[in-house]
Protein backbone atom coordinates (compact mmCIF):
# COMPACT_ATOMS: atom_id res chain seq x y z
CA UNK A 1 0.00 0.00 0.00
CA UNK A 2 1.62 3.12 -0.95
CA UNK A 3 1.64 5.84 1.40
CA UNK A 4 0.95 8.49 -0.04
CA UNK A 5 -2.07 7.48 -2.07
CA UNK A 6 -3.43 6.32 1.14
CA UNK A 7 -3.38 9.64 2.56
CA UNK A 8 -4.60 10.96 -0.38
CA UNK A 9 -7.87 9.08 0.39
CA UNK A 10 -8.39 9.37 3.46
CA UNK A 11 -8.11 13.33 3.19
CA UNK A 12 -10.22 13.29 0.88
CA UNK A 13 -12.65 11.46 2.86
CA UNK A 14 -12.50 13.26 5.73
CA UNK A 15 -12.88 16.81 3.44
CA UNK A 16 -15.65 15.75 2.20
CA UNK A 17 -17.29 14.99 5.24
CA UNK A 18 -16.62 18.23 6.89
CA UNK A 19 -17.73 19.76 3.68
CA UNK A 20 -21.26 17.96 4.14
CA UNK A 21 -21.10 18.80 8.01
CA UNK A 22 -20.65 22.44 7.39
CA UNK A 23 -23.39 22.62 4.82
CA UNK A 24 -25.56 21.29 7.39
CA UNK A 25 -24.67 23.26 9.63
CA UNK A 26 -25.13 26.45 7.59
CA UNK A 27 -28.54 25.27 6.43
CA UNK A 28 -29.89 25.02 9.63
CA UNK A 29 -28.86 27.81 10.85
CA UNK A 30 -30.25 30.19 8.17
CA UNK A 31 -34.08 28.64 7.80
CA UNK A 32 -36.45 29.79 5.54
CA UNK A 33 -38.09 32.74 6.47
CA UNK A 34 -41.55 34.03 4.79
CA UNK A 35 -43.23 37.60 5.15
CA UNK A 36 -45.96 37.58 7.02
CA UNK A 37 -48.87 38.53 5.54
CA UNK A 38 -50.63 41.58 6.29
CA UNK A 39 -53.55 40.34 7.17
CA UNK A 40 -56.21 41.79 9.98
CA UNK A 41 -55.94 39.21 12.75
CA UNK A 42 -58.43 39.12 15.70
CA UNK A 43 -55.96 39.63 19.03
CA UNK A 44 -55.96 39.58 22.44
CA UNK A 45 -53.24 42.28 22.07
CA UNK A 46 -54.55 45.89 23.43
CA UNK A 47 -53.44 48.60 21.54
CA UNK A 48 -51.03 51.85 22.13
CA UNK A 49 -52.55 54.16 19.45
CA UNK A 50 -49.87 57.18 17.33
CA UNK A 51 -51.24 59.52 14.94
CA UNK A 52 -48.65 59.95 12.00
CA UNK A 53 -48.72 63.55 10.35
CA UNK A 54 -46.47 63.96 7.82
CA UNK A 55 -43.08 63.54 9.28
CA UNK A 56 -44.66 63.56 12.87
CA UNK A 57 -45.85 61.23 15.46
CA UNK A 58 -47.51 61.31 19.07
CA UNK A 59 -49.13 59.15 21.04
CA UNK A 60 -52.42 58.95 21.99
CA UNK A 61 -53.56 58.83 25.70
CA UNK A 62 -57.19 57.02 25.60
CA UNK A 63 -57.65 57.38 29.18
CA UNK A 64 -56.95 61.14 28.58
CA UNK A 65 -58.59 61.74 25.19
CA UNK A 66 -62.22 60.39 27.20
CA UNK A 67 -61.64 61.44 30.38
CA UNK A 68 -60.61 65.33 29.27
CA UNK A 69 -61.96 64.58 25.80
CA UNK A 70 -64.57 67.06 25.13
CA UNK A 71 -62.20 69.39 27.73
CA UNK A 72 -59.04 69.18 25.59
CA UNK A 73 -61.08 70.20 22.68
CA UNK A 74 -61.46 74.21 24.16
CA UNK A 75 -57.91 74.28 24.88
CA UNK A 76 -55.83 76.03 22.58
CA UNK A 77 -52.33 74.01 23.16
CA UNK A 78 -54.77 70.65 22.23
CA UNK A 79 -52.55 67.95 19.96
CA UNK A 80 -56.13 67.19 18.60
CA UNK A 81 -59.59 68.39 18.03
CA UNK A 82 -61.67 66.15 19.62
CA UNK A 83 -65.30 65.61 18.66
CA UNK A 84 -67.44 63.26 21.18
CA UNK A 85 -70.76 61.85 19.19
CA UNK A 86 -72.24 58.43 20.04
CA UNK A 87 -72.99 55.73 17.33
CA UNK A 88 -75.69 52.99 16.73
CA UNK A 89 -79.10 53.33 17.65
CA UNK A 90 -79.31 49.95 19.79
CA UNK A 91 -75.79 50.00 21.09
CA UNK A 92 -74.88 53.19 21.88
CA UNK A 93 -71.68 53.99 22.70
CA UNK A 94 -69.53 57.18 22.46
CA UNK A 95 -66.87 57.76 19.53
CA UNK A 96 -64.42 60.37 20.04
CA UNK A 97 -62.74 61.61 16.31
CA UNK A 98 -59.75 63.12 16.32
CA UNK A 99 -58.31 65.85 13.96
CA UNK A 100 -54.35 67.01 14.43
CA UNK A 101 -53.83 70.46 15.64
CA UNK A 102 -50.57 72.30 15.20
CA UNK A 103 -48.45 69.40 14.26
CA UNK A 104 -45.29 71.07 13.57
CA UNK A 105 -44.96 70.99 17.38
CA UNK A 106 -45.15 67.12 17.58
CA UNK A 107 -42.11 65.07 18.06
CA UNK A 108 -40.48 63.35 14.99
CA UNK A 109 -39.70 59.53 14.70
CA UNK A 110 -35.83 59.74 15.72
CA UNK A 111 -37.59 60.33 19.28
CA UNK A 112 -38.87 57.12 19.57
CA UNK A 113 -35.32 55.89 20.73
CA UNK A 114 -35.00 59.01 23.09
CA UNK A 115 -36.73 57.35 26.40
CA UNK A 116 -36.60 60.74 27.98
CA UNK A 117 -39.14 62.05 25.81
CA UNK A 118 -43.01 61.24 26.24
CA UNK A 119 -42.89 59.25 22.98
CA UNK A 120 -39.96 57.38 23.57
CA UNK A 121 -41.46 56.30 26.84
CA UNK A 122 -44.67 55.23 25.28
CA UNK A 123 -42.78 52.98 22.63
CA UNK A 124 -40.35 51.78 25.55
CA UNK A 125 -43.86 51.04 27.56
CA UNK A 126 -45.12 48.62 25.09
CA UNK A 127 -44.95 44.71 26.20
CA UNK A 128 -44.96 42.90 23.13
CA UNK A 129 -47.21 40.06 25.25
CA UNK A 130 -49.78 42.54 25.97
CA UNK A 131 -49.62 45.22 23.64
CA UNK A 132 -49.42 46.73 20.37
CA UNK A 133 -49.09 49.82 18.21
CA UNK A 134 -51.81 50.68 16.13
CA UNK A 135 -51.08 53.67 13.82
CA UNK A 136 -53.42 56.36 12.66
CA UNK A 137 -51.91 57.77 9.38
CA UNK A 138 -53.15 60.82 8.04
CA UNK A 139 -53.47 60.59 3.76
CA UNK A 140 -52.97 64.13 2.22
CA UNK A 141 -52.64 62.72 -1.17
CA UNK A 142 -48.88 63.53 -0.85
CA UNK A 143 -47.67 60.32 0.46
CA UNK A 144 -45.72 61.70 3.02
CA UNK A 145 -47.34 60.23 5.96
CA UNK A 146 -47.17 56.85 4.42
CA UNK A 147 -43.67 57.04 3.98
CA UNK A 148 -42.60 58.11 7.54
CA UNK A 149 -45.11 55.22 8.97
CA UNK A 150 -43.63 53.26 6.80
CA UNK A 151 -40.34 53.75 8.76
CA UNK A 152 -42.33 53.69 11.81
CA UNK A 153 -43.49 50.38 11.16
CA UNK A 154 -40.32 48.99 10.68
CA UNK A 155 -38.56 50.36 14.05
CA UNK A 156 -41.66 48.64 15.90
CA UNK A 157 -41.33 45.37 14.19
CA UNK A 158 -37.67 45.19 14.51
CA UNK A 159 -38.33 45.42 18.40
CA UNK A 160 -41.09 42.21 18.16
CA UNK A 161 -43.63 44.41 18.44
CA UNK A 162 -47.04 43.67 16.13
CA UNK A 163 -48.33 46.48 14.24
CA UNK A 164 -52.00 47.90 13.02
CA UNK A 165 -52.82 50.86 11.31
CA UNK A 166 -55.64 52.64 9.59
CA UNK A 167 -55.31 55.35 6.76
CA UNK A 168 -57.56 58.66 8.23
CA UNK A 169 -58.74 61.83 5.95
CA UNK A 170 -60.51 64.44 7.02
CA UNK A 171 -63.79 62.32 5.79
CA UNK A 172 -62.79 58.91 7.79
CA UNK A 173 -60.93 60.77 10.66
CA UNK A 174 -59.37 58.82 13.19
CA UNK A 175 -61.80 57.59 16.12
CA UNK A 176 -61.60 55.80 19.89
CA UNK A 177 -64.58 53.75 20.73
CA UNK A 178 -65.70 53.77 24.69
CA UNK A 179 -66.72 49.92 23.97
CA UNK A 180 -64.48 47.52 22.30
CA UNK A 181 -66.65 44.59 21.30
CA UNK A 182 -68.19 46.71 18.76
CA UNK A 183 -67.11 45.92 15.50
CA UNK A 184 -66.23 49.08 13.85
CA UNK A 185 -64.16 49.47 17.45
CA UNK A 186 -61.92 46.77 17.11
CA UNK A 187 -58.27 47.39 16.34
CA UNK A 188 -56.46 44.51 14.75
CA UNK A 189 -52.20 44.28 14.43
CA UNK A 190 -51.71 43.30 11.10
CA UNK A 191 -48.09 42.71 11.27
CA UNK A 192 -46.31 40.69 13.90
CA UNK A 193 -42.80 41.40 15.01
CA UNK A 194 -40.07 39.26 13.85
CA UNK A 195 -38.72 38.79 17.35
CA UNK A 196 -40.67 36.96 20.40
CA UNK B 1 0.98 6.60 14.14
CA UNK B 2 2.84 9.12 12.16
CA UNK B 3 6.30 9.11 13.20
CA UNK B 4 9.56 11.06 12.43
CA UNK B 5 12.30 8.71 11.58
CA UNK B 6 15.68 9.28 12.17
CA UNK B 7 15.88 9.71 8.43
CA UNK B 8 12.59 12.59 8.77
CA UNK B 9 10.58 10.27 6.74
CA UNK B 10 7.14 10.03 7.58
CA UNK B 11 6.08 6.50 8.60
CA UNK B 12 2.29 5.10 8.88
CA UNK B 13 1.20 2.06 10.78
CA UNK B 14 -1.78 0.82 9.37
CA UNK B 15 -4.14 0.04 12.62
CA UNK B 16 -4.05 2.92 14.55
CA UNK B 17 -4.46 4.84 11.66
CA UNK B 18 -7.75 3.16 10.60
CA UNK B 19 -8.56 3.32 14.53
CA UNK B 20 -8.20 7.13 13.94
CA UNK B 21 -9.66 7.21 10.91
CA UNK B 22 -12.70 5.52 12.18
CA UNK B 23 -13.18 8.06 14.90
CA UNK B 24 -13.10 10.88 13.19
CA UNK B 25 -15.79 9.64 11.21
CA UNK B 26 -17.86 8.13 13.91
CA UNK B 27 -17.57 12.09 15.49
CA UNK B 28 -19.15 13.31 12.12
CA UNK B 29 -21.43 11.03 11.42
CA UNK B 30 -22.49 11.35 15.38
CA UNK B 31 -22.77 15.17 14.66
CA UNK B 32 -24.80 15.02 10.98
CA UNK B 33 -27.37 12.59 13.07
CA UNK B 34 -27.71 15.00 15.58
CA UNK B 35 -28.37 17.70 13.06
CA UNK B 36 -31.22 15.98 11.06
CA UNK B 37 -33.07 14.83 14.34
CA UNK B 38 -33.13 18.57 15.47
CA UNK B 39 -34.71 19.11 12.02
CA UNK B 40 -37.24 16.90 12.32
CA UNK B 41 -38.07 17.63 15.93
CA UNK B 42 -38.84 21.43 14.37
CA UNK B 43 -40.61 19.85 11.60
CA UNK B 44 -42.84 18.09 13.36
CA UNK B 45 -43.90 21.19 15.74
CA UNK B 46 -44.87 22.87 12.65
CA UNK B 47 -46.82 20.42 11.67
CA UNK B 48 -48.90 20.40 14.72
CA UNK B 49 -49.86 23.77 13.20
CA UNK B 50 -52.97 23.76 10.96
CA UNK B 51 -51.77 25.22 7.91
CA UNK B 52 -54.33 26.98 5.69
CA UNK B 53 -53.40 28.10 2.54
CA UNK B 54 -54.27 31.97 2.16
CA UNK B 55 -54.33 33.39 -1.27
CA UNK B 56 -55.18 36.97 -1.73
CA UNK B 57 -57.60 38.84 -3.89
CA UNK B 58 -55.62 42.36 -4.48
CA UNK B 59 -57.55 45.33 -4.46
CA UNK B 60 -55.61 48.49 -4.96
CA UNK B 61 -57.07 51.61 -3.71
CA UNK B 62 -56.86 55.03 -5.81
CA UNK B 63 -58.39 58.78 -5.36
CA UNK B 64 -59.94 57.97 -8.52
CA UNK B 65 -60.28 54.19 -9.08
CA UNK B 66 -60.09 50.75 -7.58
CA UNK B 67 -58.27 47.91 -9.50
CA UNK B 68 -59.08 44.34 -8.93
CA UNK B 69 -56.25 41.53 -9.27
CA UNK B 70 -57.47 38.11 -8.23
CA UNK B 71 -55.47 35.34 -7.33
CA UNK B 72 -53.98 33.19 -10.17
CA UNK B 73 -54.96 29.92 -8.68
CA UNK B 74 -56.27 27.37 -9.98
CA UNK B 75 -58.40 26.00 -7.42
CA UNK B 76 -57.68 22.32 -8.46
CA UNK B 77 -57.81 20.45 -5.16
CA UNK B 78 -61.69 22.78 -4.61
CA UNK B 79 -62.32 21.18 -8.01
CA UNK B 80 -62.01 17.64 -7.24
CA UNK B 81 -64.34 17.61 -4.30
CA UNK B 82 -67.35 19.15 -6.66
CA UNK B 83 -70.01 17.76 -9.00
CA UNK B 84 -69.88 18.36 -12.34
CA UNK B 85 -72.42 21.06 -11.83
CA UNK B 86 -70.76 22.70 -9.29
CA UNK B 87 -67.64 22.49 -11.05
CA UNK B 88 -68.93 24.41 -14.00
CA UNK B 89 -69.35 27.41 -11.68
CA UNK B 90 -65.72 27.05 -10.57
CA UNK B 91 -65.03 27.21 -13.61
CA UNK B 92 -66.70 30.16 -14.94
CA UNK B 93 -64.77 31.48 -11.79
CA UNK B 94 -61.55 31.04 -13.09
CA UNK B 95 -62.04 31.89 -16.29
CA UNK B 96 -63.75 35.38 -15.36
CA UNK B 97 -60.54 35.54 -13.60
CA UNK B 98 -58.17 34.53 -16.06
CA UNK B 99 -59.50 37.42 -18.52
CA UNK B 100 -59.41 39.97 -15.50
CA UNK B 101 -55.57 39.20 -15.20
CA UNK B 102 -54.68 38.69 -18.61
CA UNK B 103 -55.90 42.67 -18.78
CA UNK B 104 -53.63 43.51 -16.04
CA UNK B 105 -56.61 43.62 -13.29
CA UNK B 106 -60.01 45.23 -13.43
CA UNK B 107 -60.13 49.23 -13.37
CA UNK B 108 -63.38 50.86 -11.66
CA UNK B 109 -63.44 54.16 -11.80
CA UNK B 110 -64.84 56.04 -8.81
CA UNK B 111 -66.69 58.48 -10.67
CA UNK B 112 -70.47 59.40 -11.26
CA UNK B 113 -71.05 56.20 -13.44
CA UNK B 114 -69.42 53.81 -10.79
CA UNK B 115 -70.76 50.25 -10.80
CA UNK B 116 -70.71 48.57 -7.66
CA UNK B 117 -71.99 45.41 -9.05
CA UNK B 118 -68.29 44.20 -10.43
CA UNK B 119 -67.29 44.85 -7.14
CA UNK B 120 -69.78 42.96 -5.38
CA UNK B 121 -69.60 40.02 -8.03
CA UNK B 122 -65.68 39.89 -6.86
CA UNK B 123 -66.49 39.58 -3.63
CA UNK B 124 -69.22 37.12 -4.28
CA UNK B 125 -66.82 34.58 -5.88
CA UNK B 126 -64.43 34.94 -2.65
CA UNK B 127 -67.46 34.39 -0.20
CA UNK B 128 -68.20 31.26 -2.55
CA UNK B 129 -65.14 29.67 -2.69
CA UNK B 130 -64.14 30.58 0.77
CA UNK B 131 -67.89 28.68 1.58
CA UNK B 132 -67.29 26.22 -0.34
CA UNK B 133 -64.11 25.17 0.95
CA UNK B 134 -64.64 25.43 4.53
CA UNK B 135 -67.70 22.62 3.75
CA UNK B 136 -65.74 20.51 2.23
CA UNK B 137 -62.77 20.72 4.51
CA UNK B 138 -60.09 21.77 2.59
CA UNK B 139 -57.14 24.29 4.13
CA UNK B 140 -57.84 27.37 1.34
CA UNK B 141 -58.71 30.86 2.38
CA UNK B 142 -59.21 33.61 0.20
CA UNK B 143 -58.75 36.86 1.82
CA UNK B 144 -58.57 40.53 0.42
CA UNK B 145 -54.96 42.95 0.29
CA UNK B 146 -55.60 46.16 -0.03
CA UNK B 147 -53.04 48.00 -1.74
CA UNK B 148 -53.57 52.03 -0.41
CA UNK B 149 -51.94 54.48 -3.02
CA UNK B 150 -52.19 58.43 -1.76
CA UNK B 151 -55.22 59.79 -1.82
CA UNK B 152 -56.74 55.94 -1.49
CA UNK B 153 -57.82 56.09 2.02
CA UNK B 154 -61.65 57.58 1.14
CA UNK B 155 -62.16 54.22 -1.18
CA UNK B 156 -60.53 52.29 1.10
CA UNK B 157 -63.40 53.11 4.06
CA UNK B 158 -65.68 52.73 1.11
CA UNK B 159 -64.91 49.50 1.03
CA UNK B 160 -64.12 48.54 4.31
CA UNK B 161 -67.62 49.20 4.76
CA UNK B 162 -68.81 47.27 2.06
CA UNK B 163 -67.41 44.27 3.80
CA UNK B 164 -69.48 45.20 6.55
CA UNK B 165 -72.19 43.81 5.36
CA UNK B 166 -73.16 40.56 6.90
CA UNK B 167 -73.06 38.27 3.78
CA UNK B 168 -68.66 39.42 3.57
CA UNK B 169 -68.22 39.72 6.77
CA UNK B 170 -67.01 36.96 7.55
CA UNK B 171 -63.79 37.63 4.37
CA UNK B 172 -60.84 38.40 6.37
CA UNK B 173 -58.94 41.69 4.57
CA UNK B 174 -55.73 43.36 5.25
CA UNK B 175 -53.79 46.08 3.85
CA UNK B 176 -50.82 47.75 2.97
CA UNK B 177 -49.03 50.80 1.48
CA UNK B 178 -48.51 50.37 -2.53
CA UNK B 179 -46.96 53.87 -3.16
CA UNK B 180 -43.42 52.66 -2.93
CA UNK B 181 -40.48 50.01 -1.98
CA UNK B 182 -40.92 50.05 2.03
CA UNK B 183 -37.97 47.72 2.26
CA UNK B 184 -36.00 50.41 0.67
CA UNK B 185 -37.05 53.62 2.90
CA UNK B 186 -36.36 51.61 6.14
CA UNK B 187 -32.96 51.20 5.32
CA UNK B 188 -32.21 54.81 6.01
CA UNK B 189 -31.93 56.89 9.34
CA UNK B 190 -33.33 54.35 11.72
CA UNK B 191 -32.39 55.61 14.92
CA UNK B 192 -30.83 52.60 17.49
Amino acid sequence: MSLDSLTDLVSNAVGVLILLLLMTALQSSNPHYEPPLPIEHQSGLLPQFYYVHRDRIQTIDVNAAFTNGLLAASESDAEFRVNADFMGRQDEFLTLTLQPVDTEHWPKFEELANIDSVLGKSAAGIDNSTRFAFFFVKDEGNGDSFKEFSKIRQWFLDRGTAVGWLPVTDDNPAYLCSWGNVAACRYSPSYYGQQS
Amino acid sequence: MLAVGSSRKLTLELFPFISLFLCVIGVLAFLQNLLVMGDIGASEEDADQPQIFQTSYQIDTYPDRLVLLPPDSPLTQLRETLTLDEQAGIDSIIAGRGFIREAQGLELDLGPNFNEDYLRIALNEIATINRVSKERGLAYEEYILFQIHSGGSDAYHYLVNLLDLPQYSHIRSGLDIADFDAAEETQAEVPQ
